[in-house]
């Protein structure tokens, strides 16, 4: 039986692609980008129950070894997530792609479509291929894939192949620089991002702009150039760093002024349409 | 004396603020028509509720007179002759509206704007024609301070629709209240100008075209808190059930549906019934008033309307459970809603030509004092389900009503980036048979309490009993401690 660790589903969402989305967070990431929102979607439960004691709704318990978590008494405090010594989540599911499939064909007549996103939604991509088939065929409605890009290349084509495309995370483009912000090179993640091009399935790239990692003119030049390079119509996303819900100590924020001195070099590379900000509808 | 001694010496209201109370205290001097023991019980009870009509009815409370038949012959009474360009026709609707009767006394219908104008928007340059529809909008706010007010749109497009859109998303005013009415044709790009703005003011609805015009055999405007009536007609009077407080003390829901319901139904409909009466017959407003003779409203297009209340607490007292929390709630929530409608169309209607000598059927939407009774057939503030299953339901129980019925959906702030993920799930609502739905945002300085809007700013004025151009700032500001309105919840960010 297919299935997938799931963090959670927001329905509907306006920022995970075109219209209205159902996001699913699938659980588990391969990178660990300091300047995650969500960290609590690293890694799978371990059933360690560091958790339990602090859960003030008492909705977690430990029992054979295995942690239970109970919606009905959960408050959604995330005190659970804080307490997680390893990136986790004690709330996340497994889903069958069935009962996936049985609330996508309910909420259809409100969607657009469907993203999924993760964590790293690619380490669940079998799930993703036949959910995304399914889905497709039984309900019309288009599959994104958000995703960092690290991922064997005969994943990536089966997923270019399974959905309408991928919003693409470029985290930076200097090597070095990627691994120190990552913990993982962007050799195969650039390859990765060129060949989904050359498939026609890149939607939108993505960047957040880190004070002291991704905020420098030859950075944002750069990324700017690789984007040009992979066609005349791909929109960029940049996005400045916030520190809602991050873990790592010491990250600022950018600079308004700048920022919008990087949105500069930005649209000196690729054109002022195709660089998009917060609040700019973009995909197509 | 004292009431009216009372009346004068009130420093927070202005003079016309006072003559209205004058006259209300006089025509309250007079008795109920119509109320025997029975009725009398369930008004004392707040089971039953006239809704501040005044206890003598001499004009209608809904009036939709027929502006196009305005501008098409001119108006004896006002003077006026059919209107030769935009500069005219704005005087004449301006005129007109001063003339339109109603409880507050000002106008609750203002017509199908869009229509009216669009004619005459090419006698002057786009620039001169959009200052003076932004002129007319202002004045409208300052001279017809009043949130009933209300102004209809669509579903055809127009480039006066889209310039109100436009005008009233920068202009940020409670007043006009604004319907859209949507139908297949309705451009993507027109409603996507009207996401736009509702998410910025909370307006306009989004009205179900083709349903309601299925409901009514002929033109039917919004007017008022989102009632759905004749146009050249309206509704003589409302009378409203408080469904919460009848079903106190029931000990099931079958005694509650097989007589507790049809009684009071039936008191309801008597109390109607002697309301339309003296203001037809004794009152006579059909023969005094310009109006009807010159055309613009009509006896026959009249009817009147019986409103019911509190479902969502109905269910609960009568131990069927919760509202979207629980299938059996939801099935007994629809059983009650459409029995009401069975019950109220069954009643005799005097005067109800207007929809086919029934009575209107309306979902009401609540008034400043109700404490713990939900507007019409919503679901309690806070208890509503996930969005979709909560338009779902909504959409089933608004079935019941001809007469008018509306949802609210407050949405994060992030939708505003992101209308065409809005009009999708409008869309949604609209195929799922929802018939009115009004939006906004979360954080937006307009505020919808129950069908109309008001600022959060003139709220706080009135809740230092400043004095205020709009009585219904007053009526707001209770309202939504009372309702406890701001804790609605916001959507788009949910599980």
């Amino acid at each position: 039986m297919n299935t997938a660790t799931i963090h959670r589903i927001l329905s509907p969402s306006f920022v995970d692609g075109p219209g209205s989305r159902m996001a699913i967070f699938l659980q588990g990431c391969n990178l660990r980008c300091l300047f995650c929102h969500n960290p609590e979607t690293w890694t799978l439960c371990s059933s360690c129950g560091a958790c339990v004691a602090g859960c003030p709704g008492g909705a977690l318990e430990l029992a054979e070894g295995r942690l239970h978590h109970d919606p009905a008494r959960c408050r959604e405090c995330d005190a659970c997530l804080q307490a997680c010594p390893r990136g986790s989540s004690p709330r996340c599911q497994v889903w069958e792609v069935d009962r996936l499939l049985g609330r996508v064909r309910r909420e259809a007549p409100f969607l657009d479509g469907i993203t999924f996103s993760g964590g790293e939604c690619s380490l669940q991509a079998e799930f993703i291929l036949e959910a995304a088939r399914r889905i497709q065929a039984e309900t019309g409605l288009g599959v994104l894939a958000d995703t960092n890009g690290e991922m064997e290349p005969g994943t990536l084509e089966a997923l270019a192949a399974a959905t309408e495309g991928f919003l693409f995370d470029v985290k930076a483009w200097d090597p070095a620089l990627h691994q120190r912000l990552t913990g993982c090179g962007n050799a195969r993640i650039l390859d990765n991002l060129r060949r989904a091009a050359r498939l026609g399935r890149v939607r939108e790239v993505r960047t957040v702009v880190v004070p002291g990692f991704t905020d420098s003119e030859e950075e944002i030049g750069a990324i700017g150039r690789l984007v040009s390079s992979l066609g005349p119509d791909i929109p960029w996303r940049l996005s400045p760093f916030r520190r809602q819900g991050v873990r790592t100590q010491g990250l600022s924020e950018p600079d308004p002024a700048r920022f919008q001195a990087l949105v500069q070099v930005a649209r000196a590379e690729l054109g002022a349409s195709r660089v998009l900000l917060r609040g700019d509808q973009g995909f197509r | 004396m004292q009431a009216v001694l009372d009346i004068l010496r009130d420093p927070s209201l202005e003079p016309a603020q006072k003559r209205q109370r004058l006259a209300s205290s006089a025509e309250d001097s007079l008795p109920r028509p119509g109320v025997g023991t029975r009725a009398q019980g369930l008004l004392e009870r707040g089971v039953l509720c006239d809704l501040f009509e005044g206890h003598a009815p001499y004009r209608p409370r809904y009036v939709l007179p027929d502006y196009a038949r305005l501008m098409e012959r001119g108006s004896e009474f006002l003077n006026l002759t059919p209107p030769k360009d935009l500069f005219e026709a704005l005087n004449a609707l301006q005129i007109a509206y001063r003339f339109v009767p109603s409880i507050t006394g000002y106008p609750v219908y203002l017509g199908a704007i869009d229509e009216l104008l669009e004619p005459h928007w090419d006698s002057v340059d786009e620039a001169t024609a959009t200052r003076l529809l932004e002129m007319f909008l202002i004045q409208i706010d300052r001279t017809l301070p009043d949130a009933f007010v209300h102004m209809n749109l669509g579903p055809r497009d127009s480039r006066v629709g889209r310039a109100v859109l436009r005008l009233e998303r920068r202009l940020q005013k409670a007043i006009p209240n604004l319907s859209l009415k949507v139908d297949a044709a309705t451009p993507e790009s027109l409603l996507l100008e009207a996401i736009e703005t509702a998410l910025v003011t909370g307006k306009p609805y989004f009205v179900n075209d083709p349903i309601l015009q299925a409901e009514w055999d002929r033109p039917y405007g919004i007017a008022s808190c989102y009632n759905t009536l004749p146009i050249g007609g309206g509704s003589h009077t409302l009378v409203r059930l408080n469904l919460a407080r009848l079903a106190e003390g029931c000990p099931d829901a079958d005694t509650f549906l097989k007589e507790r319901l049809p009684e009071a139904v039936a008191v309801m409909g008597e109390l109607i019934q002697a309301r339309t009466r003296f203001l037809v017959e004794e009152a006579r407003f059909f023969e005094g008033s310009f109006l009807v003779r010159e055309g613009l409203i009509a006896l026959e297009n009249f009817t009147s309307m019986a409103g019911v209340l509190g479902l969502h607490e109905c269910v609960e007292n009568l131990g069927g459970g919760c509202m979207g929390r629980d299938d059996s709630a939801d099935a007994l929530a629809e059983r009650i809603t459409f029995k009401a409608r069975e019950l109220v169309k069954a009643q005799p209607a005097l005067h109800c030509q207007g929809s086919g000598g029934r009575l209107g059927f309306h979902a009401q939407s609540g008034i400043t004092d109700d404490v713990g009774t939900t507007a019409g057939v919503r679901f309690q503030i806070g208890k509503e389900p996930h969005l979709f299953e909560q338009i779902r339901l909504q959409a089933r129980l608004q079935g019941a009503f001809d007469a008018g019925v509306s949802e609210i959906v407050l949405f994060d702030p992030t939708a505003r980036r992101n209308p065409e993920g809005v009009l999708r799930i409008v869309r949604g609502a609209l195929e799922a048979g929802m018939r009115i739905l009004a939006l906004g945002s979360a954080d937006s300085e307009l505020v919808r309490i129950s069908g109309y809007l008001a600022k959060r700013s003139d709220m706080e004025k009135a809740r230092l009993d400043a004095s205020l151009r709009e009585e219904t700032v007053r009526l707001a500001e209770a309202s939504a401690r009372n309702a406890r309105i701001g804790e609605r919840p916001s959507r788009g960010l949910e599980r």
